[in-house]
């Protein structure tokens, strides 16, 4: 299994490097959003706290960006030219398909983020190796609940023409989204759960803050990533491979 | 493996009534029948990629033990052949890139992109490398289709070879020419049933002086 799953990430490493559109939306665009906003606060050191509150925004931001048009697009765009039902028979199990995947759209997301904390340090001479291993950390963890989450648009039976919109819009709404607070404790789960910009922050914060804790913040950061991750696992594994509106 | 008495649907539409039919393990099976008859949905069932198989078909291998090659000969266009075989090899657990019987058509475009290839060149690869990787059932939906005669040739001797290994295949097509009527079996599928299930030599025997007829309404 190991060695089919190693064989598919180097296959797929070379499809990705051909497909560099999609670093336009997850990299480029956050870096010249990062880049205009940094460079007149470039003369002074930050802190760890405000480069988390920075930089955790931008995480979620490619996080949900690269995992949508990466990974979702991928598999959606490869049932519907009936390639994955090919693919997935040559290799015998479609969850090796989705597990290299999901392996290289991390890694080229940890990769991105990598870059931009390095650029956002360098510029504001502020290096630090806490902030560095937290982001990074933050993106391993929402990219496993991202891509789960993300399921359910791969069982649903939406038309692939649709799928952009759609993906736009919840790439707008979270972002929107991401600026709303609430004390309210059902409320923040609930925004938790549907808000993945939301959760990145939170997730994020709570790595820096783990030695000073309460329930009332852990909870609505760990319910909706159970909730979401048992979700995800059980649809996973009902994802068609071929598919849902054209036959054969 | 055979299916028996069984309605077979595409979504809410009915595609073959009650239809029973054997794949032969000792011949190379055909499933034949003019557009839309339902032969893919057949493919489909049978690969069972979804878990959608019904009941009614009946000692076919598990999903994994099957390779499905679908009509489009469907492939990532940004990768070369070179490392399309070397991925098909992985799956096989062989060296296919060094194989001794590499095909011409696959030797001469090694470092041709996928995409870059003929429709035909793409299928014959595809179908090639599909049949290198050990399982107990090979479904290839129309694998004769963009290809030249020779190629056509090339893939009929291949078939037939293989049977001798102990593959089991079946094929949607509408070429009947190069075939061998006492090694290959044929279902044909007609005004939504099973028209015909049996050896060539039985359905030339069956259709007897309307046999060109019935195989160019099919071939069209």
């Amino acid at each position: 299994m190991i060695k089919k799953i190693k064989a598919l990430i180097f296959f797929q490493i070379k499809v990705a490097l051909d497909n560099k559109m999609d670093l336009v939306y997850s990299f480029f665009m956050p870096l010249a959003y990062l880049l205009v906003n940094t460079m007149s606060n470039s003369h002074r050191q930050i802190s760890s706290a405000n480069q988390l509150s920075d930089l955790l925004p931008f995480v979620g931001y490619m996080v949900v960006t690269g995992v949508l048009n990466g990974w979702v697009m991928n598999t959606l765009i490869s049932r519907e030219r009936n390639f994955l039902k090919t693919f997935t028979s040559i290799v015998g199990n479609k969850l090796y398909i989705f597990a290299a995947n999901f392996v290289v759209n991390l890694f080229s997301n940890l990769l991105q983020v990598l870059a931009i904390v390095a650029i956002y340090q360098g510029i504001t001479h502020s290096i630090n190796s806490l902030v560095i291993l937290i982001l990074l950390t933050t993106a391993v963890v929402m990219d496993i609940i991202v891509s789960l989450a993300s399921t359910i648009i791969l069982i649903s039976r939406m038309k692939l023409s649709s799928i952009p919109m759609i993906l736009t819009t919840y790439i707008i709404v979270g972002l929107a989204l991401s600026g709303l607070q609430t004390n309210n404790f059902l409320l923040h789960i609930l925004l938790n759960m549907v808000s993945m910009y939301t959760l990145t922050i939170d997730v994020g914060s709570l790595i820096y803050h783990q030695g000073n804790v309460s329930m009332a913040t852990v909870m609505p950061v760990l319910l909706p990533i159970i909730v979401i991750a048992i979700v995800g696992l059980i649809l996973v594994k009902k994802v068609p491979v071929s598919s849902i509106h054209v036959r054969g | 493996m055979k299916v028996e008495k069984c309605d077979i649907y595409a979504g809410e539409r009915l595609l073959i009534r009650q239809g029973s039919f054997v794949v032969d393990s000792n011949r190379l099976n055909l499933l034949i029948g003019n557009n839309g008859v339902g032969k893919t949905v057949i493919l489909d069932k049978i690969s069972n990629l979804d878990r959608n198989r019904p009941a009614e078909f009946i000692g076919f291998p598990d999903a994994k033990d099957i390779i499905y090659q679908t009509q489009g000969a469907s492939f990532i266009d940004e990768v070369t052949v070179l490392t399309t075989l070397k991925l098909f090899g992985e799956m096989a657990g062989v060296d296919l890139v060094n194989h001794l019987n590499l095909p011409e058509i696959i030797s001469k475009n090694m470092e041709a992109r996928f995409g870059n290839l003929s429709g035909g060149e793409r299928r014959f690869i595809i179908i090639w490398a599909s049949l290198q990787v050990p399982r107990k059932l090979y479904l290839f939906d129309e694998p004769f289709a963009n290809l030249d005669p020779y190629h056509v040739s090339q893939l009929m001797k291949l078939f037939y070879s293989e049977l001798a290994t102990g593959k089991t295949i079946l094929l949607t097509t509408h070429q009947f020419e190069e075939l061998i009527p006492d090694r290959t079996h044929i279902t044909h599928i007609a005004h939504q049933k099973v028209d015909f299930d049996g050896t060539m030599t039985d359905f030339m025997m069956h259709h007897g002086d309307d046999l060109q007829n019935v195989l160019k309404e099919i071939a069209s």
